[in-house]
């Protein structure tokens, strides 16, 4: 090492007696002009050849240590991934001990605090008001409360005669919101072609609704295909799909709805949430949340892909093709033609 | 692209460390004066364990202190720096003044040694020489004339290793006020 004066070769050549006469006092003269490698020289020369280079051992390593943590950017990131992955962690955890996929039945208290938890931070002020079951009580049709009465009461342009359709969804709730009363019969017309995920809990449980053998055609593989390529949109791609007109309708409608449904104390809904509603078999739930999230997200990729999953988990493999088709309008209409063959198969 | 630190100059690391910010610039930097530090802290604080915590202490301060100042001349500085940590430490562990010692220099440089009329001054050299005490007129002869090391006037003398290095530091500062006094410098 010799850098600017820096001789550490002959500094430990004249402290272990390795010089020449004359290479020790061209050195001494050196030191002689030099206070500081003089006093280290005497400070060096005070220690054994063991104990010295243990000790600049020791010091080298602790110097590498005590830079390497300088490096913010790196441990930054590394702790922001090990917090998502504990949260990760924790989630799996509570979903593990979850009810079996048979159990389709609401489970409101646990289903609010997973939302709670998901996105504690966007929560109202007072969290008591928050429950997923005021929520679900208010919107969400059941066999019992199948004449939704908050159809009618965003609806108020539509006149009373107009008939409400059958499986009157939040889906429509929204679509009713964002455009006029003849405009939204309009699209509830085209419902067919599922422009918008609609309820498929209309007035019974599917297992007793469906036509089809789900043993025959009940694909496990192609929904966790569609669950893992709806979990790899990107967060920005939710919001970024959204057009700013849709945006203010959706704020607008939640506005307006938010005395009477306590929904816009609600946690948007969680991506995540949905797929593991759908690997778990809560098919119910998980149509809920899917249409919640068409209110938030309208007509983004990933609420036609958790659909289409849910569809096919429900036996309804031809509207899961139906509903995969829009995307063949998106960018990932490569991704939409894959998945379609392998509904198909 | 991974920096070649190593080849790099003092002044080129210090220079990048005030303008990138690395400080991996200014550990290499430090590195290459660590058994220096190292070397002036178990002189003054005389033990090992003391003076690698004393080391770590100074490689802190300076990356807190270089943030502020850019000093013209690292090494002269990092000693400077070094030797008052030292002091310091020592001043807070017998709590007595060590502030005389501060200013006082520990050696002449050549710098202040300059023979500027060197003609001249051989003149007065071996007159003065010939004033100074035996073991420094010795010791200064044996190093200066003969250019003996160290070891050698040891060697030849009988004395220590830290009394030849002793004599020659005081026989050069009397030979200076000797010249001085007759009129050589």
């Amino acid at each position: 090492m010799k850098k600017e004066g820096i001789h550490w070769d002959q500094i430990s050549a004249y402290i272990e007696g390795r010089m020449t006469p004359a290479e020790a006092h061209a050195f001494e003269l050196e030191m002689q002009g030099d206070a500081f490698l003089s006093d280290a020289v005497d400070g060096l020369m005070q220690q054994n050849d063991a104990s010295r280079k243990q000790a600049l051992q020791a010091l080298k390593v602790k110097i590498a240590g005590k830079s390497a943590p300088r490096n913010t950017v790196f441990y930054r990131a590394a702790a922001v991934i090990l917090l998502m992955l504990g949260t990760a962690l924790v989630f799996w955890l509570r979903f593990q001990n979850a009810d079996s996929p048979s159990q389709v039945a609401m489970d409101n208290a646990q289903v609010q605090e997973l939302l709670e938890d998901s996105v504690s931070a966007q929560l109202s002020p007072d969290p008591a008001e928050t429950t997923v079951s005021k929520f679900v009580e208010a919107n969400i049709p059941t066999p019992a409360n199948s004449e939704y009465e908050s159809v009618t009461q965003v609806q108020d342009a539509v006149p009373e005669d107009t008939p409400l359709q059958s499986d009157g969804s939040i889906a429509n709730i929204a679509d009713a919101g964002f455009e006029s009363a003849a405009e939204t019969r309009s699209m509830k017309a085209k419902s067919e072609v599922l422009d918008a995920p609609k309820s498929v809990f209309d007035n019974a449980m599917p297992a007793s609704t469906d036509q089809e053998d789900m043993s025959l055609l009940y694909n496990p593989d192609v929904v966790e295909e569609l669950l893992s390529f709806a979990s790899s949109f990107t967060e920005p791609e939710l919001e970024s799909k959204e057009s700013y007109q849709s945006k203010v309708q959706r704020k607008k409608t939640v506005a307006e709805n938010k005395d009477r449904q306590n929904d816009a104390t609600l946690p948007p809904p969680s991506r995540s949430i949905i797929v593991k509603l759908i690997r778990d078999g809560r098919y119910e739930l998980a149509d809920q949340e899917i249409q919640r999230m068409q209110i938030y997200y309208p007509n983004t990729p990933v609420v036609s892909v958790l659909h289409a999953a849910l569809l096919i988990r429900l036996n309804k493999r031809q509207d899961a093709i139906a509903r995969m088709e829009s995307l063949k309008k998106t960018s990932y209409r490569k991704d939409a033609e894959r998945l379609i063959l392998r509904i198909q198969q | 692209m991974q920096k070649d630190r190593a080849n790099d100059a003092d002044s080129v690391l210090l220079k990048r460390y005030y303008a990138e910010g690395n400080e991996k610039d200014f550990t290499e930097l430090f590195s290459r004066y660590t058994p220096l530090v190292y070397g002036v802290c178990v002189k003054y604080l005389k033990d090992s364990d003391i003076a690698q915590d004393a080391v770590m202490q100074i490689f802190t301060r300076l990356l807190a202190v270089l943030r502020k100042e850019q000093p013209d001349h690292f090494k002269a500085w990092l000693y400077t720096l070094s030797k008052n940590h030292c002091l310091s430490e020592l001043r807070k562990q017998r709590h007595t003044p060590f502030d005389a010692q501060l200013h006082e220099p520990f050696m002449e440089t050549d710098d202040e040694l300059r023979l500027e009329d060197e003609e001249r001054l051989m003149e007065g050299l071996a007159a003065a020489t010939q004033a100074l005490p035996e073991g420094q007129r010795i010791c200064i002869e044996l190093f200066f004339m003969e250019s003996k090391s160290y070891q050698e006037i040891v060697d030849h003398s009988g004395y220590t290793y830290n009394e030849v290095k002793s004599f020659i530091q005081n026989g050069k500062r009397n030979l200076r006020n000797l010249l001085e006094k007759g009129g050589y410098r």
